[in-house]
């Protein structure tokens, strides 16, 4: 009894111990110097501004502009050709008028204004969109540094890189006293987070490297390493970085413009300050395209299990058992005298014209792996002919082994009427076969379908877990 | 009455208390431990939700040149692991859909494929956490010496699949793509032309000896229109389906600029509008009453309204079946009755 006791004491005090260890963990020993990681910035507009040019006078009171659709002056920075990156309701300052909306995109050349200009304007006055964009910038230290400061380093233009136009080679910062304001969050060992600052390229503190706007923020404390820090630059309904116009006119719709910007974390004072580390990241501006780029074409694509005790397909799930999002387990389901069936639900949205599709494939049949001679669950092969991956047929009979799957359209038109489960199941192939689709073919919102899979083996299968993975693939159609 | 309750004895009550104490102490230092690194529940759907943006590109390269395209890839589902991968793909049918050939390989050299980002690289997994995006900044270069010839390939976006559970599973990744349709050419002009294969109505009934379709007045009339691209780049068609009728009936259909790939043809659409947003819809005119012969031509441009023109036409004739087919039953049915009530 005596000796019991003794031992569940000794067990005791040999698990506290052993938790000792644990509290190494909490304390993690700490990186001696690298460059700053994870390091990027997210534009929250990234369309080039346009700066463009008028291919004749315009008069007092006219609303109709024509524009170069070439580049006349490289050196007067109007690099946007045409009308095709504007948009209806867009913003236009044409000359020295204020700006006025662009009521219609008429031709390739021509724009029509919701008004007339105030002030007449000359041929090869520039004509100006702003876009403008919050910088999101965000990096993990590598380096324990007190009371130290992040720099963000901007690319701006190199000749008027502040007076809220856009520049040809870099970013505008807007005029004196409407620069964007900066502030930083997150981070460890940080006590206080002072106010940010942004410095034009050339002022004072923000001299080099050269034509590079400066985006300040200190701190107070020990700061830590390994703990991400965010510094945005810009409010939305306050002052933002204004984005460059074109480089060239040689671009393709979405082609990006590439630029390199610098986050740097410094000790010492603004004037005179040192960098510990640095990370140079690149943040892409891209042409906009009227056509598409009203509302921008986006495809999503989403995966979800079905709950436990649901029916889909016309076929209830086993009691209890459920899918998830990754994984279809069948488990102690698999039986040789039913079918087991579980099922997950595929939904795909997008806004591009010429909709979707969606395939699915397997990496091979369902194999245990672990078992001498890898033995496999062979796919379906239903109960009547031709059962292909493409084309379902009639499987009620357990007599017919093997691994298949069917459809149902839940919304939307997504499955084709001859693959939903009253035509029966087919088996997964090695290549990629259609599940999914837009019809009529264009964009579509939520379209919704059950993916439903049976299986049910003989008697002489071998015991094990048999696994494989099937590979759904969402594109849009060309 | 005796009570059997055992005397407490003071070595047990010593050990016990000794060890409620390591027994808490254990709990205090594993709940620590775990409120340090157990991760925080958030509140967000299981699924797995990616989606992304330009879901196509477009473009025509001159041979020693390169662009870089921003892509936008959006985790609206758990965290997880994105791979990215570029395949070549082929055109499955008709319709604008595609099957996925081969990955590209390392030694690729028509295009070269790389990454702009300082911290993201092609073929090399980067976590996204639920919420986020991550814009990865595609660089596409083509070398001097690829031949002039049109490249398509999907850029993918994978999820890893599920860990093994120790059970029989399958095991489901989720991947999302984006089209790239490149055209490389030194001079800016690759050869464009194409052909129309089939044009026809719908459920065309023909009669033996006539060469024109048979339609009820009161039908759709709904066209088939396939085009084939027999040049060197993909190309667009613009155009309209022309009606006329003996009767001064008329229509224009507009057809959907869709785009027609090397050596692949394609069934086209209509052009539908609603708002700004323009969409495919079926090639299709659908009048209150048609009567008697009709001619439709169908009139393509490649590429452009001003490019190269192909045409082709198809006549039918429309005629009341279905109206004259229940007149005559009725007047049978009412001769019937009349010389019942004779008789």
């Amino acid at each position: 009894m005596l000796i019991s006791r003794r031992l569940a004491k000794l067990v005791l005090i040999a698990l506290l111990a052993s938790q000792f260890f644990n509290l190494s963990l909490l304390f993690p020993k700490k990186l001696e110097s690298a460059n700053l990681i994870n390091v990027s910035d997210t534009l929250s507009n990234n369309r080039l501004s346009f700066r463009g040019q008028l291919n004749g006078a315009v008069a007092v009171g006219s609303g109709v502009i024509t524009l170069e659709e070439t580049i006349v002056d490289m050196l007067a920075e109007n690099t946007s050709t045409g009308s095709a990156a504007l948009m209806a309701n867009e913003n236009l300052k044409v000359g020295l008028n204020a700006p006025i909306a662009a009521k219609t995109i008429d031709t390739a050349s021509r724009v029509v204004l919701e008004t007339g200009l105030i002030t007449a304007a000359a041929d090869k006055d520039p004509v100006v969109a702003t876009s403008s964009a919050i910088h999101t910038v965000s990096f993990t230290p590598a380096t324990t540094l007190p009371n130290g400061a992040f720099r963000v380093l901007i690319p701006a233009g190199t000749t008027t890189a502040n007076d809220g136009l856009p520049d040809l080679n870099g970013f505008d910062i807007g005029e004196s006293g409407d620069e964007p304001p900066v502030s930083c969050l997150g981070g460890s060992g940080i006590d206080i987070w002072e106010t940010g600052t942004a410095t034009a390229s050339g002022a004072t503190g923000c001299t080099s490297p050269a034509n590079f706007h400066c985006f300040e923020c200190r701190y107070s404390g020990n700061g830590g390493s390994g703990t991400a820090i965010t510094m945005t630059i810009g409010t939305p309904a306050g002052n933002q970085l204004i984005n460059p116009s074109p480089t060239s006119m040689t671009r393709y719709p979405g082609e990006a413009d590439t630029y390199a910007y610098r986050v740097r974390h410094i000790y010492g004072t603004v004037q005179s300050y040192s960098t510990l580390d640095e990370t140079i990241g690149k943040i892409g501006v891209v042409e906009a395209v009227r056509v598409t780029a009203t509302v921008s074409p986006t495809l999503t694509f989403q995966i979800t299990g079905r709950a436990a005790d649901t029916t889909s397909c016309g076929q209830a799930t086993p009691t209890g058992i459920g899918t998830t999002y990754n994984s279809v387990p069948f488990g102690t389901t698999v039986s040789t005298s039913a079918f087991a069936n579980l099922a997950q639900q595929l939904l795909v949205s997008t806004n591009a014209a010429g909709g979707y599709t969606v395939t699915a494939s397997e990496s091979a049949q369902l194999t245990a792996w672990n078992l001498s001679g890898t033995p496999t669950i062979p796919d379906t092969t239903c109960q009547a002919t031709p059962c292909t991956t493409t084309t379902p047929q009639t499987w009620t009979s357990t007599s017919y082994k093997g691994f298949g799957y069917t459809l149902e359209d839940v919304n939307g038109d997504a499955v084709a009427d001859s693959l939903e489960y009253a035509n029966g199941y087919r088996p997964f192939g090695t290549t990629g076969v259609q599940v999914m689709r837009a019809d009529p073919a264009g964009p579509v919102d939520s379209d919704m379908a059950y993916v439903c899979y049976r299986i049910v083996v003989s008697g002489t299968q071998a015991a094990g877990d048999y696994e494989n993975y099937v590979i759904y693939i969402a594109t849009a159609t060309f | 009455m005796k009570t059997n309750v055992k005397p407490i004895n003071t070595n047990e009550q010593i050990i016990f208390s000794k060890g409620a104490v390591l027994v808490f102490a254990h709990l205090f230092i594993l709940a620590c431990y775990l409120l340090k690194f157990a991760p925080i529940a958030k509140a967000q759907s299981l699924s797995l939700s990616l989606s992304l943006w330009p879901p196509i590109l477009e473009a025509m390269m001159i041979p020693g040149k390169s662009i870089t395209q921003a892509y936008t890839i959006t985790n609206s589902g758990l965290d997880t692991i994105i791979d990215t991968k570029i395949f070549k793909f082929e055109p499955s049918d008709e319709h604008g859909n595609i099957t996925l050939v081969e990955e590209v390989s390392a030694d690729q050299k028509c295009p070269l494929f790389s990454f702009e980002n300082a911290n993201l690289s092609l073929s090399v997994p980067f976590r996204l956490k639920s919420g986020n995006s991550e814009q990865v900044i595609l660089k596409i270069t083509i070398p001097e010496d690829c031949p002039e010839e049109d490249y398509y390939f999907t850029f993918l976006f994978s999820t890893p699949p599920a860990a093994k559970i120790g059970q029989s599973v399958a095991r489901e990744a989720g991947t999302i793509g984006a089209n790239l349709l490149l055209t490389v050419s030194k001079d800016g002009q690759p050869l464009r032309k194409g052909e129309i294969t089939e044009f026809t109505l719908n459920h065309c009934r023909k009669l033996p000896l006539f060469n024109f379709c048979l339609l009820d007045s009161l039908d759709p009339v709904e066209f088939i229109l396939k085009i084939s691209n027999t040049g060197q780049a993909f190309w667009k068609p613009f155009g309209k389906v022309k009606i006329n009728g003996l009767l001064r009936q008329s229509a224009e259909i507009e057809i959907m600029a869709e785009n027609v790939l090397t050596k692949a043809s394609r069934q086209l659409h209509g052009q539908c509008q609603e708002g700004e947003e323009i969409y495919p819809c079926p090639l299709g005119w659908q009048p209150k009453f048609l009567l008697g012969p009709y001619r439709a031509k169908a009139e393509l441009a490649i590429t452009s309204p001003q490019g190269n023109k192909i045409n082709s036409q198809v006549t039918f004739l429309a005629f009341p079946f279905k109206l004259g087919l229940a007149i005559l039953v009725a007047f049978v049915v009412l001769g019937l009755i009349k010389n019942k009530v004779r008789t």
